[in-house]
């Protein structure tokens, strides 16, 4: 396949081009939000091997499995076979190929849930105890320090157990990698081969991810460092932005080209984002502006009575755009509807909380509302299904004695909760209850298998997606509502939180807010229901951060909320 | 023998139903009606899918019957019959498809429970089918009619209402202009559409490229009463194989049984809060434009027919079985009494007619007028009688709003009523 320079370089502008065409030595591109990191990437790569770099030679570390996915796809359309011999993948992707390759031992990698049910054997608690332990083992790994951190006890039967089954955890495989690359002859022949490294989402790498590129950078000098750190979010797992700013420090001779041009955004939103994340003190400055066309849609903030009322608003919202879900909606508006169809689908939306406590009542009021909707990150679903897969292959494994498929299922169901998978188990029977036992289990076992992770954001599912701002990294709406947006949900917590935490929390509502495509709704309640008690809400400071002349506000009617109408009023 | 079938009907798991709409409701007023296979409606609810699983069993013929324990007495002598029921379920698929938003209503029809299951696992992972007995999926039409065939060679599925502004393929609002333009590839195997209330078949004969698809009816019903209000006759056997037979091949399919179209909802265009209907023809003199607030009107089944129409007249293509028009029973009551139909005295008018004469299609189709007059009166008869030779006036139903019947002047009602004092 050859692809000519002038190809590659195509519709690029002036500072993706010298991101793209800077390969020797390292390189920080600062990325803003929707200004094309994933494209800039992709053509540098085949920029580098139009030079006839062999792609064995070129190491490109994701974030998420998803980032990768995407990089590969978007890659081969200008590398075609030879994207098979790029390494595109995570840090745990990539931990993984460095063991396999340059250590003696076979070790066994247990996943999430391997994890959790060790630290409940561990702890004698529940899987929320474990998740907690879970997660401060975590850090503790990818900050390096070795802090105990209340666990200290867990952490090393956990540690002895891990070791008893020769067994790795995702966090062990970057320490792992980062111990073998320590020794410069041994892995000299694998780590040698990497000529261009890329790092995407570099501002949320932690210490442990760090030095796992420093040891790298041994080898090359031609790292690229890609991301915005404006948008760093991860520091409660460990990951620390230093790294970015520290990157010119980090690599002598480096260059720093900025992407400003925003290609996703409306004007309204990316002008009314750079505004409020100005409010940070630690960023680097820069101007990002909007190459879309001038478009007047207000960001729209509405108040709500209280979460019940603001999960509704927000259904009406998806509902005023798709138009009816049924002829019994049209038979209740009390006004002809204006007829002519849209142009929306349910993915074209998203609905966006701080934490996942949020979930429920807008869960509810697009249930209510008749609203296809997928709860991003809902791993409760998942961890049920996988563990009724798990039972079922036991039966198969184990055999099942005189008990008829109904029994088999009822036990392996008993554990989930039936209405939260609605119905599987009833047709799961029904469907395979003519086959032979053995037969049928395996049917259902591979039917099991394909209910795709909910952990992951699944773009071919058209549903609105439900989701936390963290997860939302990287993704891209027509329509994004943020719910919640009150003091002490978004900063986060009461008093005692430092300027740190409001400057990563501020960064986490800009990556929320530069989510969106076309319009922006974020809304917010004067009462909020917690732990069964009503209390009083306050807007969150960061609605004041965002100028006024952007802003329509909406106050939603308190109690006798079924009869007038919205009260509508444009500030500027 | 021919027997009539109603295939889409929702339970009371469905929005907007009646609480009556369970397994032993639906068998109590399919028999009053003269129904002998009904649809289940909604086998994608979990809930449903339950009960039906608990009260129905499999009656030979590749159909379900209702188990002996849940069988009721209070049906009238002479509507007694068998009914047999037939899985279907109705999906709406709302997606986007060439920058426009779509929404699409599709029956399926299945052969058994286990057909009906493999489905429900599919469509679980799409979408949340507990949420409503007619789940919403983000689901491309094309995909469900794949999925449908991918899971059985028996399966059928079929565009609903297909004529309906606002969810269907042939929709105003939010449907395409062509079978092609939603099922691609695959519309070879579309072999059936339903027409839906606000249109008959001659207004789909105006249709060349529908001369080769059969043209069924359905209730749509969400409460008793409205079931059978369009339905199918069907000829031969009662059995799965030969229904789905007939709607493949058209052959033992007798015709249909149709509501006036101008008494369905979405016959003409226009605002029902505004109070304003109109004719195609209007409707394009005022450029779509409602003429009293100034927004977009909403386009009937009629304008959306002769938009798409490539022939003046609905000449009955050649294969194609007939069709007979009807008014509900209570209906033709109330226009005789003046009154309204869900009123006391049209409701024991009609439980009178029933219970002398039999099922309401019997009463409505073939019952001599005699014999009506018999067991009832003269207006009535007449009233019948001109039903049956389509001498009525029904002011069309729009944005929906149901059209109005009228069957006599009100200056004709005295006479008539005179006469009937003479005899």
């Amino acid at each position: 396949m050859v692809i000519t320079e002038n190809q590659i370089l195509h519709g690029l502008n002036e500072p993706q081009i010298q991101a793209v065409t800077h390969t020797e030595g390292p390189i920080l591109v600062v990325a803003g939000p929707g200004t094309g990191k994933t494209l800039t990437i992709t053509r540098r790569i085949a920029y580098i091997l139009s030079k006839g770099v062999k792609p064995e030679g070129i190491l490109a570390i994701t974030f998420t499995n998803r980032a990768a996915r995407e990089m590969r796809e978007r890659t081969e359309a200008y590398t075609g076979q030879a994207g098979r011999y790029l390494f595109i993948g995570t840090f745990h992707a990539f931990g993984i190929d460095i063991i396999r390759h340059t250590s003696d031992r076979n070790y066994r990698i247990i996943g999430r849930d391997d994890q959790i049910e060790i630290l409940k054997n561990l702890t004698g608690g529940t899987t929320r105890d474990a998740l907690k332990a879970l997660d401060a083992i975590s850090r503790n790994k990818n900050i390096l320090d070795g802090r105990e951190m209340g666990y200290s006890d867990i952490f090393k039967r956990y540690e002895t157990t891990l070791k008893d089954m020769d067994a790795l955890d995702l966090d062990d495989l970057i320490l792992k990698a980062v111990e073998l690359l320590r020794d410069r002859e041994r892995i000299g022949a694998y780590a040698g081969r990497f000529k261009y490294i890329m790092v995407d989402e570099y501002q949320d790498i932690n210490p442990s991810q760090y030095m796992l590129i420093k040891h790298l950078s041994e080898f090359t000098t031609n790292i690229c460092a890609v991301g915005d750190s404006d948008q760093a979010i991860y520091s409660f797992r460990g990951a620390d932005v230093e790294n970015f700013f520290n990157f010119k420090k980090d690599f002598c001779g480096s260059r720093t080209v900025v992407l400003r041009e925003n290609y996703r955004s409306s004007k309204v939103i990316v002008d009314a984002s750079q505004s409020l994340i100005r409010n940070n003190v630690k960023r680097i400055e820069k101007d990002i502006y909007a190459v879309a066309p001038k478009d007047d849609t207000p960001i729209k903030i509405i108040a709500a009575a209280d979460e019940v009322a603001e999960a509704s608003a927000i259904a009406r919202e998806i509902g005023k755009r798709m138009g009816a879900m049924s002829h019994f909606q049209l038979m209740q508006a009390e006004e002809s509807l204006d007829y002519r169809g849209g142009s929306y689908r349910f993915s074209d939306f998203a609905v966006l909380y701080r934490t996942n406590s949020q979930a429920g009542a807008l869960r509810d009021a697009l249930t209510e509302a008749g609203i296809p909707f997928r709860v991003v990150g809902n791993d409760k679903n998942n961890r049920a299904l996988r563990d009724i897969e798990k039972r079922l292959a036991g039966y198969l494994h184990d055999g099942w004695g005189s008990l008829t498929l109904e029994k088999i299922l009822e036990d392996a169901f008993v554990s989930a909760g039936e209405d939260v998978l609605g119905g599987l188990r009833k047709n799961l029977l029904l469907a395979y209850m003519g086959l032979p036992v053995a037969q049928a289990l395996q049917k259902i076992i591979d039917e099991l298998s394909l209910f795709s992770s909910s952990d992951a954001y699944d773009p071919t599912v058209d549903t609105v997606t439900l989701m936390t701002l963290h997860m939302s990294k990287g993704l891209e709406f027509r329509v994004v509502f943020i719910a919640g947006v009150e003091d002490s949900i978004i900063p986060y917590g009461g008093p005692g939180r430092d300027n740190n935490d409001i400057e990563e929390e501020r960064r986490l509502f800009y990556v929320g807010i530069t989510r969106a495509k076309e319009e922006l709704c974020i809304t917010y309640c004067h009462n909020r229901s917690s732990y069964g008690r009503q209390k009083q809400s306050m807007p969150s400071l960061f609605i004041k951060e965002i100028p006024r002349g952007y802003i329509e506000y909406i106050e939603l009617p308190g109690k006798d909320k079924n009869r007038k109408k919205p009260r509508q009023q444009r500030l500027f | 023998m021919s027997y009539i079938a109603d295939l889409h009907i929702h339970s009371g798991f469905s929005r907007a139903t009646s609480p009556e709409m369970t397994p032993e409701g639906i068998w109590r007023w399919a028999q009053i009606k003269g129904i002998s296979v009904i649809g289940t409606g909604d086998f994608t609810h979990p809930g449903w899918f339950n009960e039906i699983s608990e009260r129905l069993e499999p009656a030979g013929n590749g159909l379900l019957c209702l188990k002996k324990e849940y069988l009721r007495q209070d049906i009238p002598q002479s509507c007694r019959s068998d009914v047999f029921f037939v899985l279907t379920g109705e999906i709406s698929c709302i997606y986007s498809k060439d920058k426009k938003t779509r929404k699409v209503h599709c029956i399926l029809i299945v052969p058994d429970m286990a057909t009906a299951a493999r489905i429900n696992i599919t469509l679980s992972r799409i979408g949340n089918l507990g949420s409503d007995g007619r789940p919403i999926l983000g689901l491309d039409a094309k995909e469900l009619l794949r999925i449908t065939l991918d899971t059985s060679p028996d399966a059928m599925f079929i565009p609903a209402h297909i004529w309906t502004p606002h969810f269907s393929v042939f929709g105003a609002a939010s449907g395409f202009d062509s079978l092609e333009g939603c099922f691609e590839e695959l519309t070879p195997c579309i072999s059936a559409v339903e027409t839906g209330l606000s249109s008959d078949p001659p207004m789909n004969w105006r249709l060349s490229r529908l001369d080769s698809i059969t043209l069924i009816s359905n209730s749509d019903a969400h409460s008793p009463s409205k079931i059978g209000r369009e339905a199918n006759i069907f000829e031969g056997d009662i059995s799965y194989k030969g229904i789905i037979e007939a709607i493949k091949t058209r052959r033992g399919l007798g015709g249909t049984i149709e509501f006036f179209p101008e008494e369905g909802k979405y016959h003409y265009d226009g605002h029902r809060a505004c109070g304003v209907c109109l004719s195609p023809e209007e409707t394009r003199a005022y450029n779509y434009i409602c003429p009293v607030c100034n927004r977009h009107l909403t386009i009937g089944v009629m304008h959306r027919v002769i938009a798409l129409a490539d022939r003046d007249n609905g000449k009955k293509p050649e294969g194609a079985p007939g069709y007979r028009s009807i008014i509900p029973l209570p209906e033709v009551i109330a226009e005789t009494l003046k009154a309204n139909p869900n009123s006391k005295a049209v409701i024991n008018s009609y439980y009178k007619l029933i219970s002398a004469l039999g099922p309401e299609f019997r009463i409505l189709l073939d019952t001599p007028y005699a014999d009506i007059k018999g067991v009832s009166n003269q207006l009535i008869a007449e009233a019948i009688k001109r039903m049956r030779e389509g001498r009525v006036h029904i002011s069309p139903g729009f944005d929906g709003e149901y059209g109005k019947i009228k069957i006599f002047e009100d200056t004709e009602r005295d006479p008539l009523k005179g006469q009937m004092s003479l005899f």
